[in-house]
């Protein structure tokens, strides 16, 4: 008799479980459950190593768990499209990055949401910016290098690029038109593949971004040539800006952000951008994002979405050019 | 000898009791999260990510490490018992251990992956410390041509997994390398056989693949027929491997090994890849290799070992190179940046605590993972005995939990219900479903290394040829395609008759 009623309340039990987890939905007393974010890469690279190393901290600043979950795919497409229709509570957030926001658009056909309008943007947190890389015994070092060789030997020259609709990606078609040179690139599956090309000489240099080749950098097998950036990196002050070098608008910057569904309640939307200001001003985040290679750079929600627009706006004029 | 030096200051670092416990969680998490289909090392390295910032960065290594290779110990559990395959690296394993179970014979299938495991793992350390730097020198060369030829390699071998007729198997990588193009262009970005289906965009997922194939499609044959069990109840015949089964797996042993670290290397090498190859050669080299796949335990010996030497193998490319072959290996390299570590060929010099402490561990946790799962086994092959109508709804439920997690993506399950049916559809009409599960692996890096080739190559077919490593794989291929030509008739047709069962 004992077994049946033992199951009986397993299955009771069991449901109940499954009511614990639905979240309170007022935003004026926001954030009061577990919060869900949603990471669109896989574990281990850029946009993850972030989160996790300032997940803590947040956790901490909100008082509420933070939990992140990788739903890897199609340059963050695949993750970010349940988030898009989710319920907009807050409960549901998605780590942005430039990539997938207005750069993968450029490149990918059938993306099922607009990724401009279909979200909220809620605040954006770092950037990392994008620049070129070759192995120390290549003949190219300086950019000018790079740009004599190209304009003697046209499509001579193979740059190799971490995969096809990445920021890098997009910094190779900035860097053609600004230099007016046609380099051909090679998309490899992700920055790890792409050193080991660079180091054995298969390809004459890379548009990638300083993480993935750093360990090499460090170690005087890899030169970095520049950055693709604003103004110089604060951790790399010796190494040049392609806008130094006369590509006024060779300049792409990956930046992080969070995102959420459309029509998140601005109290919300508030709160994070507290939340997210305290934690960039904790020494043990500001140290780990160091040491990760971000630059930080925050930015409201209003800012950060006016950014986007206005990047993808001058990435659909030189992707509309070619 | 400055190694051994090194090596004795890596075990003072290792055997601390602080790190000690390290290991031991690490390997103990890295069994079960081997043992449950799906859950792979990189979901259970990035929950643990963030605990590790609060510990010292040796530590933290000892702990990720630990999970990393035992995963590979626990991947061979439910392969044999049930079927199901830990991880994609434990496919092959499933051949031979699988039928090894139905005979009763469960206990020493485990035993030899177990002792394989072990004996694997330690040879690779000492191959790590050896050889590195020279290998990691090596692994450089292999721009797209190498990788194409080694693919080609890699795909003719398949001809020999087959085990009814190869017409048959050679259809199956067909429809594996078709399956393969599903997702977006590699090279433009352009969708392909996507249909609008977010989820397709990336591919057919392997996992869900592999739990849909073996896992799924078994229930659903052993659902049909009143299965006995009694067989697997009575026949229970010793848990460890006897003196005739050492006999005959230590060359398998030791060939898996070599293999495994070899391939490990190459940096993109799936740990997938190495287990086909040790499971062919050893098939080939056999006596009786109309035997394997009813459950010779040279198919499982060689198979866990190469997987287990293979992830030895791809820390080469990260400690000295700093760079990751795969998402585990990333997590592992990103734990040690935010220790500021710089892994690399800077690490020995710059924090050799680090570098010696965590290749001492790697003994240390091979100990500890044969200690912890010699007495695993009598518990295993327990699980044998429960009933069925329990023990099939656990699989399902398993399946079902493996093929959600690896994406937390709901409609990954839906794809691996498909595969079961398609499985089943396979197993029905005496199809191979192995070599579907290698097409699958080998087909999309075959298309982006060839494609990558022919951009460097301004799209001339000759830089297969000049290359010289690239040469040599090709040329091996070939001969390994044709060969069954050249062998001696009476050998023919045993292999003929063999095939027509």
């Amino acid at each position: 008799m004992n077994k049946r009623r033992i199951q009986m309340y397993l299955v009771l039990f069991l449901m109940a479980a499954c009511f614990l987890w639905a979240a309170p939905s007022s935003a004026q007393d926001y954030p009061k459950g577990p919060i869900q974010i949603v990471i669109p890469f896989a574990p281990g690279g850029a946009t993850d190593l972030f989160w996790r190393a300032v997940g803590d901290v947040l956790s901490k600043n909100l008082k509420v768990t933070v939990a992140f979950v990788n739903k890897a795919g199609g340059g963050g497409i695949v993750g970010m499209a349940p988030v898009v229709t989710s319920k907009p509570d807050g409960y549901t957030l998605c780590a942005g990055n430039s990539d997938t926001l207005n750069t993968t658009p450029l490149f990918t056909k059938d993306i099922p949401f607009d990724t401009i309008n279909d979200l909220t943007y809620i605040c954006k947190l770092a950037i990392f910016p994008q620049g070129m890389a070759a192995r120390t015994e290549s003949p190219f070092k300086t950019v000018e290098d790079v740009i004599a060789f190209a304009k003697e030997n046209p499509k001579k020259l193979k740059a190799g690029v971490p995969g096809i609709g990445t920021s890098p990606h997009l910094a190779s078609f900035m860097f053609n038109r600004d230099a007016n040179v046609d380099v051909t690139t090679v998309a490899f599956g992700g920055g790890g593949e792409v050193v080991p090309q660079i180091l054995g000489g298969h390809i004459d240099f890379a548009f990638i971004s300083m993480p993935p080749v750093k360990a090499q950098y460090d170690a005087g097998k890899i030169r970095y040539l520049a950055f693709f950036a604003k103004k110089r990196h604060p951790l790399y002050p010796a190494i040049p800006t392609a806008v130094e070098k006369g590509l006024k608008r060779t300049v792409v910057e990956t930046g992080i952000g969070l995102v959420g569904p459309k029509g998140l309640p601005p109290a919300i939307i508030k709160r994070w951008e507290e939340a997210a200001q305290q934690a960039l001003k904790d020494p043990a985040v500001i140290a780990a994002v160091n040491k990760l290679d971000y630059v930080i750079d925050y930015k409201s929600g209003e800012d950060y979405k006016k950014e986007i627009v206005e990047e993808f706006a001058d990435f659909k004029e030189l992707m509309g050019k070619k | 000898m400055d190694i051994i030096k090194d090596l004795l200051f890596g075990f003072s670092v290792a055997t601390t009791p602080v790190n000690l416990l390290y290991c031991f969680a690490g390997v103990l998490v890295g069994t079960l999260v081997g043992v449950l289909p799906g859950v792979g090392p990189p979901a259970a390295l990035s929950l643990l990510l963030p605990v590790t910032f609060h510990v010292p960065p040796v530590s933290a290594v000892i702990l990720l490490a630990g999970i990393m290779y035992g995963a590979m110990y626990g991947g061979s559990t439910t392969s044999i018992l049930v079927n199901i395959p830990g991880e994609a690296a434990s496919v092959v394993t499933c051949l031979d251990g699988y039928q090894m179970a139905r005979k009763g014979r469960a206990g020493p299938a485990l035993g030899i992956s177990a002792f394989g495991s072990f004996i694997a793992g330690t040879v690779s350390v000492v191959l790590l410390i050896l050889l590195a730097p020279t290998l990691a020198k090596f692994a450089l060369r292999f721009g797209p041509p190498e990788y194409f030829s080694l693919m080609v390699l890699g795909l003719s071998i398949l001809v020999y997994l087959a085990r009814g007729s190869i017409i048959n198997a050679l259809l199956i990588v067909c429809l594996g390398l078709l399956l393969g193009t599903v997702g977006l262009d590699p090279m433009s970005g352009s969708p392909r056989f996507i249909y609008k289906i977010t989820t397709l965009m990336d591919g057919i997922g392997l996992v869900q693949v592999v739990i849909g194939l073996f896992g799924i499609s078994e229930v659903l044959l052993n659902v049909e027929t009143t299965f006995k069990q009694e067989i697997f109840e009575t026949k229970i015949k010793g848990l460890l491997p006897n003196r005739e089964d050492w006999k005959r797996s230590i060359g398998p042993i030791g060939r898996g090994t070599i293999i495994g670290f070899f391939l490990g290397i190459v940096p993109g090498m799936s740990v997938v890849i190495p287990t086909f190859v040790s499971y062919v050669l050893e098939k080939k080299l056999s006596k009786y290799p109309e035997k394997f796949g009813t459950g010779v335990i040279e198919g499982v010996a060689g198979p866990e070992s190469a997987n287990n030497a293979a992830s030895g193998g791809t820390l080469v490319p990260m400690l000295s190179l700093g760079i990751p072959t795969g998402a585990a290996t990333a997590l592992l390299l990103g734990a040690l940046m935010i220790h500021g570590l710089r892994p690399g060929p800077l690490l020995i010099k710059d924090s050799p605590e680090v570098f010696w402490g965590v290749v001492a561990s790697l003994y240390v946790g091979n100990v500890m993972l044969l200690v912890l799962n010699l007495p695993l086994i009598g518990l295993w092959v327990k699980i044998l005995k429960v009933p069925y109508h329990y023990l099939f709804s656990l699989i399902v439920l398993f399946c079902i939990i493996g093929s959600y997690v690896t994406n937390n993506n709901p409609y990954d399950v839906v794809i691996m219900g498909l595969f079961g049916l398609i499985g089943y559809a396979m197993k029905k009409l005496n199809y191979e479903a192995a070599p579907l599960v290698l097409a699958l692996v080998l087909g999309p890096m075959m298309e982006n290394a060839l494609r990558r080739s022919l951009v460097l190559s301004e799209g001339s077919i000759g830089v297969f040829f000049t290359r010289p490593i690239s040469a040599f794989f090709l040329i091996a291929g070939l001969l390994i395609l044709f060969s069954p030509l050249f062998l001696k008739k009476r050998r023919l047709r045993e292999d003929l008759r063999s095939g027509g069962e």
